[in-house]
């Protein structure tokens, strides 16, 4: 009795391994084929490409303790450009009154 | 308004091919900047269209009176009529169209169509008279920008992994960064279909439009400073990652902080549309009238995928067992043969099922994406 259940046990597990292999390279080969039809992935533009220089780091730092993040956000949370005014065009700004008016 | 032709008073259509104004009826042609249009006031900050609105989803498309709007160009439906003439913010400049209609439907055709899985019907509708040109309007922003991140990484160490914790803060000086001024396009299609190479930018002249619809921005300057904050943030997370020495990395937490700077610049960009249903859904393909850049995930014949893939599987379900069975009763006595190339199979299946699974589902969010409801969402959620 013993030696049935071992020997079911041993071909439910081979089963379970083939069913899994398939279902995986038939995942696999149907992303493959669908994959022809999807085009969103070509080009990322990169930083290089809309920056001067890239970016200029501040900080650095490899395998931080935990409080590592309290610090960080504490040092740049506040944002450095509060109180910049700024010109901007006639258009942007009439769509903003606009809104404002309609509500 | 469109501009007439000096010659036979016929309408004149910009050609991206010869980059020209062409009058069909006489032949002549014309460069955009020698001909005069009475009406127009250059000096304005405005210039004057025709608004078409379609009466199913909401979409307002602009054109000159020598495109006549017969559907939606974001939805496919019929519904489109005739609303007012307006007076639109008069943009700084445009890139106008290079590539020809006919250049667009063979980009397309190239991409997907010769795919054997894409339903005839689609293909039969990939013809010019489907096409349609739009300038959709982008700002061209210069910001600062100050970002920090605390991330997440897997590090081995010998047969442990070990999970470390790294911190990265900088600044950035963005320069001509395009944000999409239509609240209709979605953000994540519009970024797709970059780049637009300014050098080939005019100064905004309402004859490049003729032939053409276009779409103004409909942006406030809160939106605008939202996009580009989220725009350079995206730019910034995905340089940042690459200084970290790890596995399977996350970014855990970050904040940053923008400064838009004085007069972003309007322009228009050319874009175009294809638009179809497909089983009673919108489908909307862009190709970018610069570059030819295809952008879009086309829908598939259901029938034909699932019998590829229950083939595949069935297929596949037959080898393991003949491995099985090969290597227990030692087929041509090599056994150990057989049970490793069961092994290996099932060692791959992994990599496989994990390619596979993440891979549809990227296909599936992006086919949303291509249908029109996606396209045309007018209140989109932006990144505060």
């Amino acid at each position: 009795m013993i030696m049935t259940n071992n020997l079911f046990l041993i071909y439910a597990m081979f089963f379970g391994m083939w069913v899994y292999s398939a279902l995986s390279l038939a995942l696999f080969i149907t992303y493959l084929i669908l994959n022809k039809n999807n085009n969103f992935g070509d080009f990322a533009p990169k930083i290089d490409e809309y920056s001067t220089g890239g970016i200029r780091y501040r900080r650095e730092v490899d395998n931080v303790s935990s409080h590592e993040k309290t610090f960080l956000f504490s040092e740049f949370g506040e944002n450095p450009y509060e109180g910049r005014e700024h010109r901007y065009p006639e258009h942007l700004l009439r769509i903003s009154d606009k809104e404002r008016q309609d509500q | 308004m469109a501009v007439v032709c000096s010659n036979c008073a016929g309408k004149l259509i910009f050609n991206p091919a010869t980059q020209r104004l062409e009058c069909a009826t006489c032949g002549s042609s014309f460069r955009p900047e020698d001909v005069e249009d009475k009406n127009a006031d250059l000096q304005s900050k405005y210039y004057d269209t025709r608004v078409y609105v379609c009466s199913h989803c909401g979409a307002e498309v602009i054109t000159s009176d020598t495109e006549s709007s017969t559907f939606c160009v974001y939805c496919g439906n019929p519904a489109i009529v005739f609303n007012r003439i307006a007076k639109e913010y008069r943009p700084d400049g445009l890139v106008p169209f290079q590539v020809t209609k006919e250049e667009a439907v063979r980009y397309i055709k190239l991409r997907f169509l010769r795919n054997p899985i894409i339903p005839k019907e689609i293909k039969s509708k990939c013809v010019p008279e489907n096409l349609r040109g739009i300038y959709v309007p982008y700002w061209i922003v210069n910001a600062d920008f100050t970002e920090a991140d605390y991330i997440k990484g897997e590090v081995k160490r010998g047969k442990r992994t070990e999970t470390r914790y790294y911190s990265r803060a900088g600044e950035v000086k963005f320069k001509n960064v395009p944000i999409d001024g239509s609240n209709i396009l979605n953000d994540d299609i519009s970024r797709k279909l970059e780049p637009f190479y300014l050098e080939d930018a005019k100064d905004f002249d309402e004859d490049y439009l003729n032939g053409f619809y276009s779409n103004t921005s409909d942006l406030n300057y809160f939106d605008l400073r939202a996009s580009t904050a989220y725009r350079c943030h995206k730019l910034f997370e995905d340089e940042v990652v690459k200084t970290v020495k790890a596995r399977n990395i996350k970014i855990m937490d970050s904040i940053y902080h923008v400064d838009v700077q004085d007069d972003p610049i309007y322009m228009m960009m050319p874009v175009w549309f294809f638009t179809f249903k497909y089983d009673n859904k919108p489908y909307t393909v862009l190709v970018n009238g610069q570059t030819g850049k295809v952008v879009g995930t086309m829908p598939w014949q259901k029938k034909k995928i699932y019998s590829i893939a229950i083939s595949v599987f069935v297929l596949t379900l037959a080898l393991c067992a003949f491995l099985s069975w090969a290597s227990i009763n030692k087929l041509l006595g090599m056994s150990s043969f057989y049970a490793q190339g069961f092994a290996a199979l099932f060692t791959m299946s992994s990599i496989f099922f994990a390619k596979g699974f993440t891979g549809i589902r990227r296909i599936l969010k992006n086919l949303k994406l291509t249908q029109s409801e996606a396209i045309f969402k007018f209140v989109r959620k932006r990144q505060e």
